[in-house]
């Protein structure tokens, strides 16, 4: 359970950053190809996340693997949508021998982060309110119910209760609304 | 290193919980902390100037490689102002020294790891000349674009971060022990029903505080693991100053009531 939640962190971490990453090694790899050096050559030299991934690919290219083959097997393994765009993209450079679509792609993936930018800002104000509700004004109505509420009503919740609840349960929530503001953080 | 002053900052937190007044201690962790960590502050502003300044200076070294030689462009774009065209000066310094370009620019990527980037761009104009300086400036057009968008994204993580700070170290533990003290006073024998005793009653105030002292902690320290992110040895800086600030606060405000 513990390695199967530490293996998604571990995959999430790496889609934000192959996603914040991605625009800019195209336009390394294009401007590297550009300047003449052999297409293995400049995937072994891009730095990064997405470095790390490339750099798997052109060593198997270099093993005599079909480069089609070995960044589409980085594609299926890629938690990012940008980066299995860009492996399709160099897999046609590959073939074609230009480079101008890698910029083409850099610049439609820099758009939608800017748009998912904007989108993420406009929710920010709810995530922050969720987070205030669920720490301090919850918990506050809660106690402020049992203290007056017991003392006229039949209140089923034992001291214990309130104190697992107050101990566990608001902790919870609390972590679940930062997470969510976390999660939904475009990369 | 960063380790041995968030442990010494985590033992000046505890030692003044315990030894000093409780009030006094969210102070004495605060200006430990600026002590501490100011460096590392100032470290971490100058690489992010930096980054923000590449893309500027790279521009200006695309456009400026279309019609000078490598060296002299590398010149004129150390002249503007900002910490990566400083960068860069070393770089030519270290040319003019005698140093191989190549070299030069190799020191440039050990020094400041995170501007490989740049490097393999400026090593690449100056093996082939200006055949990739529109690259080039596609590419810095593209950073530019990045650092708005990154600026963007800061700024939201940044409100984000305050809101947790606020609403951990002062707004929760603030309005819990308002909310409390206030109840507790409240003087509703009139509405005595069905409900409990003195006795029960007395019991649930007691299990509901005791509660409150361990939640608002809980909820710092919880509010600290994510505002550390990736950078771990930050929990404890920030429990070390969110724990006693909190429980202080919430102190204070069990003093005051409401109605």
């Amino acid at each position: 359970m513990i390695s199967l939640l530490a293996e998604k962190i571990k995959r999430f971490k790496e889609e934000k950053a192959l996603d914040s990453e991605t625009a800019s090694c195209l336009l390394l790899v294009h401007a590297l190809l550009v300047s003449g050096e052999s297409f293995e050559r400049v995937l072994e030299s891009v730095p990064g996340a997405a470095g790390e991934r490339l750099k798997r690919a052109a060593l198997r290219i270099r093993k005599g693997e079909k480069a089609h083959e070995s960044l589409a097997q980085e594609k299926n393994n890629s938690p990012s949508e940008y980066f299995s765009r860009a492996c399709d993209e160099l897999a046609r450079t590959y073939y074609t021998g230009t480079s101008e679509n890698l910029a083409a792609l850099a610049k439609n993936i820099s758009r939608e982060r800017q748009n998912k930018v904007k989108e993420y800002n406009s929710k920010m104000i709810m995530y922050s309110l969720f987070f205030v509700v669920s720490a301090a004004v919850l918990p506050a109505m809660f106690e402020s119910f049992l203290i007056i509420g017991s003392s006229f009503m039949d209140i089923s919740i034992s001291p214990e209760q309130a104190f697992l609840i107050t101990v566990v349960g608001f902790p919870a929530l609390s972590a679940f609304s930062v997470l969510l503001a976390i999660i939904k953080r475009p990369g | 290193m960063m380790w041995k002053k968030t442990v010494l900052l985590f033992c000046i937190g505890v030692s003044s919980l315990i030894l000093l007044d409780p009030y006094a201690a969210p102070f004495i962790m605060t200006s430990s902390a600026v002590f501490l960590f100011f460096p590392e502050y100032k470290k971490a502003q100058k690489k992010t100037r930096m980054k923000k300044d590449a893309p500027v200076v790279m521009y200006h070294f695309s456009v400026l490689s279309t019609f000078l030689p490598f060296e002299k462009t590398l010149k004129e774009a150390c002249k503007r102002k900002g910490e990566f065209s400083r960068e860069l000066a070393k770089v030519v310094r270290r040319i003019e020294r005698g140093e191989s370009v190549s070299r030069a620019l190799e020191k440039m990527k050990e020094d400041n790891p995170w501007s490989e980037k740049e490097v393999r761009l400026l090593k690449a104009c100056y093996e082939k000349g200006d055949r990739v300086s529109e690259v080039i400036k596609d590419a810095a057009e593209n950073a530019l674009e990045d650092s708005r968008l990154e600026g963007e994204k800061n700024a939201s993580i940044l409100v984000e971060k305050y809101t947790l700070l606020i609403a951990s170290g002062l707004l929760i533990p603030g309005l819990l022990g308002m909310t409390f003290s206030t109840v507790s006073s409240l003087d509703i024998t009139g509405l005595q029903g069905m409900g409990m005793g003195q006795q029960e009653k007395m019991i649930m105030k007691q299990a509901l505080l005791e509660a409150n002292q361990l939640y608002i902690p809980i909820l710092a320290v919880l509010v600290s693991i994510f505002l550390a992110g990736a950078e771990k040895e930050r929990i404890l800086v920030y429990s070390s100053v969110l724990v006693p600030l909190s429980l202080s606060v919430f102190r204070i405000s069990l003093t005051a009531r409401l109605l």
